[in-house]
């Protein structure tokens, strides 16, 4: 095995032939930092507040209250919103809470666990927001279908209910594909790899 | 943030530890450019965490760790850089800008060897190589010092038997 020796000989002794300057290593650190943690905190939190703007971006989002009022759904309406906003709340301060801890510090596994369970809370939050809005597009869809004259006659005519109910479920899914497509694209590059290394980390010691 | 002296003294730790960074960003990227972009991001990392190690964490435990989590961590682009070679059509085979060191025939192999493992059996073959203690392997990566025990012998053996499939062929 002396080749293998020499090897680590080798590897002990090496010497790059670039070396920086003392004036570049200073240089260095007056850069900006290319870390994509950051990014991934910008996006987050531009997430929560997209959440938080809606009553001011959506028109007639307060009339819309009428409306639910006519099909005897003001209170579940109010009661959603609310639960909405107590989930919003939760997960921005478990995500705050997740990302200050993110430390490069840290030993490889608790750093890339940290990273991936900041990221993890915004999932949720988003998860359980597409649940709650499906749930809520239900309830509303069978309301209405009980108690708005307009669908009501129009249920009438023929049976264009099923096709409502297609179109309806039709949008939904486009929505939640239009969705996980953006995920993909905008963290899934990223989190992946990192997935796959702490779960080769984790195996370690499985 | 720090003092004036405080970033001097700094500078001269990076200074002495140079080689160290250069192995990571050697291991961790397939070009000059690449290699370059790593080391200045893992300089900005170890300056930024710098008062954190001051006396609490032993030193290169601390200069691992933040190595590897920023090499690990950085968003690569693209696995080749295609675009940094030329290619034509009657030339066959692809130019990519690689390294051009003349650190050693033999180095230069383990290196490009090194290249294809995945991240995670990169910062264990480097460890391995720097002939790190179980407890300090286990304290940088946050496996057990048993398990790294284990997968420090496989490195070995994984080594060495690429040493002797190269005499082979």
């Amino acid at each position: 095995m002396d080749e293998f020796k020499s090897l680590k000989e080798k590897w002990a002794n090496q010497k790059f032939d670039k070396q920086y300057t003392v004036e570049e290593l200073n240089g260095f650190l007056q850069k900006k930092s290319k870390t994509s943690i950051k990014w991934i905190f910008y996006l987050s939190v531009a997430e929560f507040f997209l959440y938080i703007s809606f009553p001011f971006i959506i028109p007639n989002y307060y009339e819309s209250f009428d409306y639910y009022k006519s099909l005897n759904l003001f209170e579940f309406s109010i009661a959603t919103s609310i639960i909405g906003y107590i989930i919003l709340v939760y997960y921005m301060l478990r995500f705050f809470k997740n990302y200050k801890r993110i430390s490069v510090t840290d030993s490889v596994k608790g750093h890339l666990s940290t990273i991936l369970n900041t990221r993890r809370a915004v999932n949720q939050y988003i998860y359980f927001n597409l649940g709650i809005l499906l749930i809520f597009l239900i309830v509303v869809m069978f309301s209405a279908f009980k108690f708005d004259e307009n669908l009501i006659a129009l249920k009438q005519e023929n049976n264009s209910v099923i096709m409502i109910v297609f179109i309806i479920g039709l949008l939904v899914s486009l929505i939640i594909g239009v969705f996980g497509l953006l995920y993909y694209f905008v963290y899934g590059r990223f989190l992946n790899p990192l997935k796959k290394n702490e779960k080769e980390l984790m195996n370690i010691d499985n | 943030m720090s003092s004036q002296k405080n970033e001097a003294d700094f500078v001269a730790l990076l200074n002495e530890n140079q080689n160290l960074v250069h192995k990571i960003c050697r291991m961790y990227t397939d070009s000059k450019a690449a290699h370059d972009d790593l080391f200045q991001e893992i300089s900005i990392q170890l300056w930024r965490s710098y008062d954190r190690f001051e006396g609490k964490s032993k030193f290169s435990t601390w200069m691992y760790r933040v190595g590897l989590n920023t090499a690990i961590t950085l968003y690569r682009k693209e696995k080749k850089r295609i675009d940094n070679g030329v290619l034509h059509e009657n030339t066959p085979q692809l130019i990519v800008q690689e390294y051009d060191t003349e650190i050693d025939e033999q180095l230069d192999w383990l290196y490009k060897k090194i290249n294809s493992f995945s991240e995670i059996d990169k910062a264990l073959t480097l460890l391995y190589l720097e002939d790190k203690k179980y407890d300090e392997i286990s304290e940088t990566l946050g496996i057990s010092s048993i398990n790294a025990r284990v997968k420090m012998n496989r490195i070995k053996k994984r080594l060495k038997e690429m040493i002797n499939d190269r005499k082979d062929g």
